[in-house]
């Protein structure tokens, strides 16, 4: 795929998702003028994107939405709920068809029919024939069509305008002079340029002048003619003699600028100068918002408010952006603006304007540390080849040995650190995950005669590039689920004497050295009985069991592989559907699920997550001839137990341990591995927290701890439950870091272990 | 002109920093007969005061002022914060050379013209840098 279609993707999905907000808050405030600008762009820069592949049913579709929204801006066609659903349609086919590109680069067979259909209803919206033509304008400037009505004289191909510039005469040029010279002269009309100054201000040799004139000859000719003073000269052809209006094409900037505006195409080249000028950094900001600021003034002084509005800088971005729209603007190819925008972007060019969804804004600090650190790193592998030096000359052993030491240590200093600087620049904000709810919830509530609500808090807590793009799944899910099952209906909330629109509440925060992120809702709540008896129907505890286990336990048992089953979700009162998915992917990006609810009050999941996908200790532990990585942090503790301490209780093994009961399961078990031969006299036990249960893995021998990157599982491994990662071994080979929670999870769905029940 | 009921719009508001008081003199004729509401400050010092106090939609600016000079006057203006800073500047100078013509592009001149300017030149850049037909 080449780098301009990767771009588009990137960019389309993003406008799809910012026109989908902006169509939101506009279904919301239909007067919002803002968001319908907004909107209107979102399409337009959707179309031109689009425009630049070859897929003309869905260009012809937003073609046909931009003109039903510029109308709506234009306050001839009114902002409902049908111009706001078909254009979410619109989008919703636009991010279909850009999934299908990205897979197949062609659109899906259908596009064609759906694209029509689609296009139909906006211009049914609009009560306008299908075919319905651009209204053409006279292609002439003033001057030259009063000069082409003013005479009869044969068939003009050109008119030529020419205002000298006031001290002319001083730079030896003769204006009459060189209309005299231009071949095939039909028409000349000499004009005072200004009112003629009075008195002392009068200067008889200021040359005052507007000349037009109309030829049969053509541009070459006038061009030599007029060289010298290219600057003082506008030329225009004349079609078809000048008797018919010129036919115009679609879009009204064919005729180039320089033209008919030449002060204007003047200002605009300029800037394309100003911006190529070398300026300090700290005033690039302002000398860019300038320039747009002029370009937009220019455009719209000439008449040409639509491009104008395309010209602001938030609309071009950047400075490449706005450049490459002004060069597009004069070389009378304004359709092509969004073009140049894509190709900007894809150059990877710098983006002033503002534009944090795409751009990775690094604070200058951290950079700065960066650059510091690299600048150290090259200092110590210095004395590293110094080390070397002294070891040819012959030095001994043990003091080699030692600086060798030293130089590592250092060594080992400088590239923790470059790691912790160079994942912090990975963060960014949960912003863009959160804006994402809007229209899930919107989508959600309709049909279920519910009201709700949607409150976020704390977007702008950072976390983790991968971490904030792996947040919206899981989320999505914990949403779906308070609105389904969470909030009552709008009757049943009355009934209970709560507000009839019910309230969910996305929040982020620090959280240690993580983030949390929570859904919260303020509806039913989950009954503790229910899950204590769905539990027991399932099998997932026994009676005994849950009678041990307090309220908050019984209620983190959603999180359960196993709980929610599909023929459950109808009953279900409180949530479940699916939680279990929820509890996995937090654990994939190395945190945890916790849930909170008071009946009758509402429900709170929360999701702790780490910040940064740091480094993880690791311990190495050996089952028979394999060796495993489990995160260190899982680890509670490492014991050495007899044999003889381990008891078999209702069918498992588990030894006491601080007065309680810990079940203990074989890590080759649950591997699947062969039973290694328990000649030990001591059993090496990990004990770990799982799930909120404490539970002893038995391992034959621990063998390292590492610091390592633990990459999420992908590929073949990403489909073995129980493996939370996979990081590469000081040797080059491939370590599976277990996820014991997943692990023991799924040896308890299969009906291997006996876990929980071994008190 | 104006319709009952309606308001005109303001005109647009134009300050010319300008140490000359002839020059001055000059372009606030212009601009006043083209239909600007024209301020005038002798120096760079003087401009900035103006601009963060004023909005104004255009700013003719000179090179050559004591104090503070018209390229310095820019770098300051376009180092502030918005919207100060985006306001376009016309900048004027007796320098016809092409070493000038690139410092104030580097300043942040949106256009600059060589004096003696011309009426009709000086208010066809201006309206076009403020975007409307004063």
């Amino acid at each position: 795929m080449n780098d301009l279609l990767e771009q588009f993707l990137v960019e389309t999905r993003e406008l799809v998702q910012s026109g989908t907000e902006d169509l939101l808050s506009l279904e919301a405030a239909p007067g919002d003028a803002e968001a319908l600008n907004r909107v209107f762009r979102a399409f337009h820069t959707l179309k031109g994107g689009v425009g630049l592949f070859d897929y003309p049913a869905w260009f012809a579709l937003l073609h046909a939405a931009e003109d039903g929204l510029s109308a709506a801006r234009a306050g001839t066609l009114a902002v409902n709920a049908v111009l706001v659903d078909l254009s979410l349609e619109a989008l919703d086919a636009t991010a279909r068809w850009t999934d299908a590109v990205e897979a197949t680069e062609r659109l899906p067979e259908t596009a064609t029919a759906e694209a029509a259909t689609l296009a139909d209803r906006y211009r049914s919206l609009l009560d306008r024939a299908p075919e319905a033509g651009v209204t053409a304008a006279s292609a002439l400037p003033d001057w030259a069509a009063r000069l082409v009505g003013s005479t009869d004289a044969g068939t003009p191909t050109t008119a030529l305008r020419y205002r000298p510039r006031s001290d002319c005469f001083f730079s030896g040029d003769d204006p009459l002079g060189f209309v005299r010279k231009v071949p095939g002269l039909l028409a000349v009309s000499v004009e005072p340029a200004g009112p003629r100054p009075a008195g002392e201000e009068f200067d008889a040799y200021a040359c005052n002048l507007d000349i037009a004139i109309l030829t049969n000859s053509g541009r070459p000719e006038l061009d030599a003619v007029f060289r010298l003073v290219a600057d003082q000269v506008t030329v225009v052809d004349v079609p078809d003699g000048g008797r018919q209006p010129a036919p115009t094409g679609v879009d009204r900037g064919d005729a180039a600028l320089a033209e008919t505006e030449p002060v204007v195409a003047a200002i605009l080249s300029e800037q394309v100068r100003v911006l190529a000028a070398t300026g300090d950094a700290t005033i690039a900001a302002g000398c860019l918002e300038a320039c747009a600021r002029s370009v937009a003034n220019a455009m719209a002084f000439a008449g040409r408010t639509e491009e104008a509005e395309r010209c602001r800088l938030d609309s071009v971005g950047g400075r490449q952006g706005l450049r490459a729209t002004i060069e597009a603007v004069l070389a009378g190819r304004p359709g092509e603006m969004p073009a140049a925008v894509a190709e900007a972007a894809a150059e990877g060019s710098e983006q002033a304007g503002g534009d944090a969804v795409r751009t990775l804004r690094v604070d200058a600090a951290r950079v700065d540390a960066l650059v510091a650190l690299v600048g150290e790193l090259v200092v110590a592998r210095n004395a590293l080849s110094h080390v070397a030096t002294r070891a040819e000359a012959g030095e001994d052993a043990a003091t080699l040995a030692r600086a060798i030491r030293d130089a590592d240590a250092n060594m080992g200093r400088l590239s923790m650190a470059l790691h912790r600087n160079a994942v912090s620049l990975r963060l960014m904000p949960l912003s863009q995950v959160f804006r994402r709810f809007t229209r899930p919830v919107r989508d959600a509530v309709r049909g279920l005669g519910k009201e709700v609500v949607l409150e976020m808090e704390g977007e702008g807590t950072e976390a983790d590039r991968e971490i904030v793009e792996n947040l919206f799944e899981p989320l999505l899910h914990v949403v779906r689920n308070a609105v389904d099952h969470g909030l009552e209906g709008v009757e049943d909330r009355l009934r209970l004497g709560k507000p009839a629109v019910g309230r969910i509440r996305i929040a982020a925060g620090p959280d240690g050295d993580g983030i949390v992120v929570s859904v919260s809702d303020d509806g039913r709540g989950i009954d503790p009985a229910f899950i204590r008896r769905r539990s027991a129907e399932r099998g997932l505890r026994s009676p005994h069991a849950l009678a041990d286990m307090d309220d908050a336990a019984v209620v983190d048992l959603i999180f359960a592989p196993g709980f929610s089953t599909a023929d459950s979700v109808g009953a279900l009162s409180g949530r479940g559907v699916g939680m279990d998915a929820v509890r996995v992917a937090a654990g994939r990006m190395g945190g945890r699920v916790s849930v909170e609810s008071r009946v009758g009050a509402g429900t709170t999941v929360s999701l702790h997550l780490p910040r940064t996908i740091a480094l993880s200790r690791i311990l190495v532990v050996g089952v028979g001839e394999e060796s495993y990585g489990i995160a260190m942090d899982a680890v509670l503790e490492v014991v050495r137990v007899p044999r003889s301490g381990i008891r078999a209780v209702d069918g498992g093994d588990a030894m006491v341990r601080r007065g309680r009961t810990v079940p203990i399961m074989r890590l080759a078990e649950l591997l699947n591995r062969p039973d290694p031969s328990c000649t030990q006299a001591k059993a090496l036990l990990l004990v770990i927290r799982s799930g909120g249960e404490t539970v002893a893995l038995d391992v034959d021998r621990i063998q390292d701890r590492l610091d390592a990157v633990v990459r999420p599982p992908a590929g073949l491994v990403g489909t073995v439950p129980g493996v939370g990662g996979t990081t590469v071994r000081g040797d080059g080979g491939v370590l599976l870091v277990l996820d014991p929670t997943a692990l023991i999870a799924d040896a308890a769905s299969m009906g291997m272990g006996r876990f929980g029940e071994g008190r | 002109m104006s319709e009952p009921g309606t308001v005109p719009p303001a005109p647009p508001r134009v300050l010319v920093v300008d140490d000359a008081s002839l020059v001055r003199l000059y372009y606030r004729g212009a601009l006043e007969r083209a239909g600007f509401a024209v301020d005038e400050a002798l120096n760079g010092i003087e401009g900035l005061e103006r601009v963060l106090t004023v909005a104004y939609d255009l700013l003719v600016v000179d090179v050559n002022m004591p104090k503070m000079d018209g390229f310095s006057f820019l770098r300051a203006l376009r180092g502030r914060e918005p919207p100060v800073r985006s306001i376009p500047a016309l900048m004027t100078s007796t320098e016809a050379g092409e070493g000038d013509r690139e410092t104030a592009r580097s300043a942040g001149a949106n256009f600059y013209l060589v004096k003696p300017v011309p009426e009709e030149t000086l208010v066809a850049h201006a309206r076009a840098l403020v975007g409307r037909q004063a």
